[in-house]
């Protein structure tokens, strides 16, 4: 496996010198989504595995990049889907868990994990995919003084993709499960 | 073991809204659940505003005014008039250097979908929208566009909505935030150097709210701030971020301060503070450079 580096954040003064990589921010757990998302509604896990012809299929339909043939779902007693997801952006790379209804629609979303990447490293959805299932324990930790961060406004048009490529996920292959 | 029950509890959420990505963290002695049902009235309320006054959305209330206020006077929402009361206040104070009524260029560069009437760039500006107690009409054809402003409104709001129920609150929406207990809070502010590398600044809230605009995620040739009378784009490597009492305030304040450094002035006559961070990273105070010249 590739082995990465992190590097140290320092501070001098009230300014961060620009060397950390990957900020990363956690917020629910997927205990927590699915609370938030399904409430008490039980569930069983599905395995997914994509073929080539339903990723290219999908593809197609979505417009977007299938990265993983490998899909984390769970079908709820009453047919709906929770779905644990990545979508990986220019700037960002982001764990989302989507809920689905039984009809395919959009019940909710939330983002599990938020990274991006800061510093001297390439901002390449190859780059990025490395961290792909690391725990959050392995990303650089910004001052603990740092609550929020302000910044230029970053759209979020890669979670609006990786969405519709989950609803056409269901229409081709979860629907029929 | 009993547990103790002053002990504060924290969630921290995220959602896609606004089009960007929206972060609540709330503290507070209640449990997780209560957290989660007081983030979860956060998300609502944002997205009430959002359903209000989305350009991108053509059922939002501003696509209705943008359709009709031109042809008859139209009755607008409370949360409407508040935010265009506020947007056209700083349009007059600031001689029109803020001005809402830009949105023709923004669909022509590309940055704003184009489903509503043609407008031409020049036909119209913030004077030909009129509010009367609480119905808009316009002029002459025009297109308004809230993306600088309602992001704060909604951030406000949403704030002002629950923080009465927990500790501490802080709601970000893609940069424009705002805390309930803010002193001796720090923020980081992301600045971006001129290869596009990006870096987290530490700097003390001076305010309740904060909002930050700079051109490092937009595309190449791609700038969403407009100066009002030459229509070009501000390509500034700069990020200008303002401190203010609402975010709503803070959020339009940065076009401000990024169009024009002699509007400072108005600055201090709102209370806010504003900043820039260049690509070295370096913090300047804007008050203070306009009065060093």
């Amino acid at each position: 496996m590739k082995k990465f580096f992190l590097k140290v954040v320092a501070f001098v003064g009230l300014a961060l010198l620009p060397v950390a990589d990957l900020y990363a921010e956690v917020y629910l757990s997927t205990e927590q989504a699915r609370e938030v998302l399904w409430q008490s509604t039980s569930m069983n896990p599905v395995t997914v595995v994509l073929t080539d012809e339903q990723m290219d299929s999908i593809e197609d339909a979505s417009d977007t990049r299938v990265y993983n043939d490998e899909l984390k779902a769970w079908k709820t007693e009453t047919g709906g889907w929770f779905i644990i997801d990545q979508v990986v952006g220019k700037h960002e790379y982001i764990d989302i868990a989507v809920a689905l209804t039984k009809d395919g629609k959009v019940k909710g979303i939330e983002i599990l994990q938020y990274r991006e990447a800061y510093g001297s490293q390439v901002r390449h959805p190859k780059w990025l995919a490395q961290f792909l299932g690391k725990d959050h324990t392995e990303y650089l930790e910004l001052d603990e003084q740092i609550k929020s961060i302000s910044g230029a406004t970053l759209s979020s048009r890669h979670i609006t993709e990786g969405i519709n490529r989950l609803t056409h996920t269901w229409d081709q292959v979860l629907k029929h499960l | 073991m009993l547990a103790t029950q002053s002990a504060t509890n924290h969630i921290k959420r995220c959602k896609p809204l606004l089009g960007t990505y929206v972060e609540v963290s709330v503290s507070s002695e209640s449990d997780d659940n209560a957290l989660l049902d007081i983030t979860g009235y956060v998300f609502s309320e944002i997205q009430r505003i959002e359903n209000l006054m989305s350009f991108h959305n053509p059922d939002s209330e501003l696509s209705y005014v943008n359709r009709e206020a031109y042809r008859h006077s139209c009755p607008i929402s409370k949360d409407m008039e508040e935010v265009l009361t506020a947007a056209l206040t700083l349009s007059k104070i600031t001689n029109g250097i803020y001005d809402i009524s830009i949105a023709p260029t923004l669909v022509r560069n590309g940055l704003l979908p184009d489903y509503l009437p043609n407008v031409d760039d020049e036909q119209a500006n913030w004077q030909d929208v009129s509010i009367v107690n609480g119905n808009i009409s316009f002029k002459r054809k025009a297109l308004l566009d809230l993306g600088g402003i309602a992001k704060g409104y909604a951030v406000d709001r949403a704030l002002c909505m629950v923080e009465n129920l927990v500790e501490n609150i802080t709601v970000n929406a893609g940069g424009d935030l705002r805390m309930k207990e803010w002193s001796g809070q720090s923020v980081g502010i992301k600045a971006s150097n001129a290869k596009g590398l990006k870096s987290i600044i530490r700097t003390p809230m001076h305010q309740a709210a904060l909002a930050t605009s700079g051109n490092y995620y937009m595309d190449r040739n791609k700038n969403s701030i407009i100066h009002s009378s030459t229509k070009k784009a501000v390509k500034d490597k700069r990020s200008v971020s303002v401190f203010a009492s609402s975010c709503m305030l803070a959020d339009a304040l940065t076009k401000v301060a990024f169009l024009d450094i002699n509007l400072m002035p108005i600055f201090n006559s709102y209370g806010a503070k504003a900043i820039s961070v260049d690509e070295n990273g370096k913090i300047q105070d804007l008050c203070e450079a306009l009065e060093n010249g």
